[in-house]
């Protein structure tokens, strides 16, 4: 354990012993031994052991938290916190910057309500997508939630670093009513209607009077939220998952043109996704099955693959929900339409048994938890990853630049394009995962330099990222640089107004103390 | 004062560990496991020779893809708990 280089040893120790008598001695973990290691970004494009923080204080309910602020304000620590700390892939439980303090809300995993009547639940941070849904099963209630595809991964931190899931509900701010929050000073605030003493909606109403505020403190650092609410969908009375191949890599352009009619009139109704051949094979193989060289598969390794796995270029997976009849007659638009881009092939269920592919979209498309994507990681040795995440109009043109713009990148700096769209309302989330082997320094130098081409690039395009890792966030807030700056002014300012000592997640989502006045 | 009700091992196997390690497709731990060289089975509670130290290292600091498990996630005395059941499954 080493100090935050802002404080002295002697105050950090002071205020390490001052949290332990917040939260219990067990609750504050400094050292090795007692686990502090466990908090590194173990898939850190960089030395693990450079990362992680330089302590870590889990407390068990608000009044800790308050606490533990008080501490933090009186010997300016900073703290950052974490929910489930499983997001892997954008820094885990790790700081911004090393030798901050992770605060690890893990313990308060108390699930306040599941309301079936009207379809939501109540959540603290430390509650996982597999916790949820025992709790649901165990109740026979009839509800779905909506899983990340880790599930693992916590339904509150999702949710606040504006994640994604596969069902109707699969944009995951969007189903978000009622937050509590505690800002730095210590002030709890229950957002909207929940601020109304005695409220009887505030899990069904989101906005009450006034400014809405719910918003900035996701992907923030102005508060800590402590509970949110967030609406479920109730079991619809029939549930269809399918799948369609396309053979060609430019299909994107006429798959994405034939999705966005039956997406923005709801024939499509979940949040279905359009993914690459690698993503969909790396499930089932490696690329040691294919390919023994180095760079990137090539095409006869890709078509061959492919054709034993019976799997295109590309893969669309969505669902439908609802009565039978309804189903059939959207079924007959469906067809219809995805069926018109030149070699289109179908598969239900029942075609496609057996194929873990298959299954596990299946569960993820009707909010059933599982860690089968997590078998991408087999794709190389000793795999992690890194994703990059720009956000695509529902275009061809646009699914297509971006998709060339990402392939070419990849292919150029010896890494496989392993990407998959998933279709919002009226945007995609072009989710590219770069698989790396973590104990290969040089290929993990190769990913950071990809990284940054990748980020250069899009922006010259024109594309946004929607969410990125703990060492690109200063870059990405970077290229949100219209106006002179003028957004990173505003969330300077409140950054500055809510939390004046600077102790909460400096850096997060390029947010730091300090920023407005520079 | 109340007794501490022991960790069941069991239990927190199947809900922390079976989703990446149970048998069949599907389950990241047991793809990886099963490439690797020699005769040992791919499904952990199928192996005989893991020791409750072993296994408790690498719950606590992970291992090839496996990331580290937190003590907010599981505490000493349940990863011990964990760790007794995996290494005599196979027994």
């Amino acid at each position: 354990m080493n100090a935050p280089d802002i404080v002295t040893a002697a105050d950090f120790n002071a205020a390490l012993e001052a949290m332990a008598e917040v939260v219990g001695r067990e609750w504050v973990i400094r050292d090795s031994d007692a686990g502090l290691d466990s908090y590194r970004d173990a898939y850190s494009t960089r030395e693990v052991a450079e990362t992680g923080p330089a302590a870590a204080v889990a407390p068990l309910d608000v009044k800790q938290i308050q606490g533990v602020l008080a501490v933090a304000r009186q010997y300016r620590i900073p703290l950052w916190p974490v929910s489930t700390g499983r997001n892997f892939g954008y820094g885990g439980a790790a700081p911004r910057q090393p030798g901050a303090l992770t605060l690890d809300l893990k313990r308060m995993n108390r699930i306040i309500e599941v309301n079936e009547r009207h379809a939501y639940a109540v959540v603290e941070p430390g509650v996982s997508y597999f916790d949820l849904y025992r709790y649901i099963q165990e109740r026979g209630l009839k509800l779905w939630l909506d899983p990340a595809a880790p599930g693992w991964g916590g339904v509150l931190g999702n949710l606040a670093d504006r994640g994604a899931g596969y069902t109707p509900y699969g944009e995951h701010f969007m189903a978000q009513c009622g937050m509590q929050v505690v800002l730095a000073d210590g002030t709890v605030v229950d957002t909207a209607l929940g601020s109304v003493p005695g409220a009887r909606a505030q899990h069904l109403y989101r906005y009450g009077q006034g400014p809405w505020v719910d918003g900035l403190f996701t992907q923030s650092n102005l508060g800590i939220i402590t509970q949110i609410g967030i609406w479920l969908m109730p079991e619809p009375p029939g549930y269809r998952p399918y799948m369609v191949t396309f053979p060609e890599e430019d299909d994107i352009h006429a798959i994405t043109e034939a999705i966005r009619p039956l997406k923005l009139n709801m024939l499509i109704p979940n949040a279905a996704t359009t993914v690459g051949l690698i993503w969909e094979a790396a499930v089932k193989v490696t690329r040691a099955d294919y390919h023994e060289g180095t760079g990137p598969m090539p095409d006869s390794a890709r078509r061959r693959m492919a054709a034993d796995l019976k799997i295109g270029n590309w893969n669309f997976y969505a669902a439908q929900y609802g009565p039978e009849r309804m189903m059939d007659n959207d079924w007959k638009v469906i067809q219809e339409h995805l069926g018109a881009v030149p070699g289109a092939r179908f598969y239900t269920a029942d075609e496609r048994q057996h194929d873990p592919a298959f299954d596990y979209r299946a569960k993820l498309m009707r909010g059933i938890p599982n860690m089968t994507e997590y078998s991408l990681l087999n794709w190389v040795g000793t795999g992690a990853h890194i994703d990059f995440s720009p956000i695509s109009p529902v275009t061809g043109e646009g699914a297509l630049a971006q998709f060339h713009i990402m392939r070419d990148l990849c292919h150029a700096h010896g890494f496989d394009y392993i990407g998959e769209f998933l279709v919002g309302w009226r945007d995609m989330h072009h989710i590219l995962m770069l698989v790396f082997d973590r104990t290969d320094p040089d290929n993990k130098r190769a990913v950071r330099a990809l990284f940054d081409a990748l980020i250069d690039e899009a922006t010259r395009a024109g594309y946004g990222e929607y969410r990125t890792h703990l060492d690109y966030m200063d870059a990405i807030a970077g290229t949100y640089d219209w106006g002179h700056g003028a957004l990173a002014r505003t969330t300077g300012a409140l950054k500055n107004a809510l939390d004046p000592d600077g102790i909460l997640a400096p850096g997060k989502s390029g947010i730091w103390p300090g920023s407005a006045a520079s | 004062m109340p007794v501490a009700k022991s960790p069941d091992g069991a239990e927190l196997y199947t809900r922390h560990c079976s989703a990446c390690h149970a048998g069949g497709e599907g389950h990241p731990g047991t793809m990886r496991l099963a490439r690797r060289p020699g005769p040992l089975p791919a499904v952990l509670v199928e192996r005989a020779n893991l020791t409750p130290a072993y296994v408790a290292a690498v719950i606590r600091n992970g291992l090839m893809m496996m990331p580290p498990f937190r003590p907010t996630e599981l505490n000493s005395r349940e990863i011990d708990a964990v760790a007794a059941y995996v290494a005599a499954a196979a027994q």
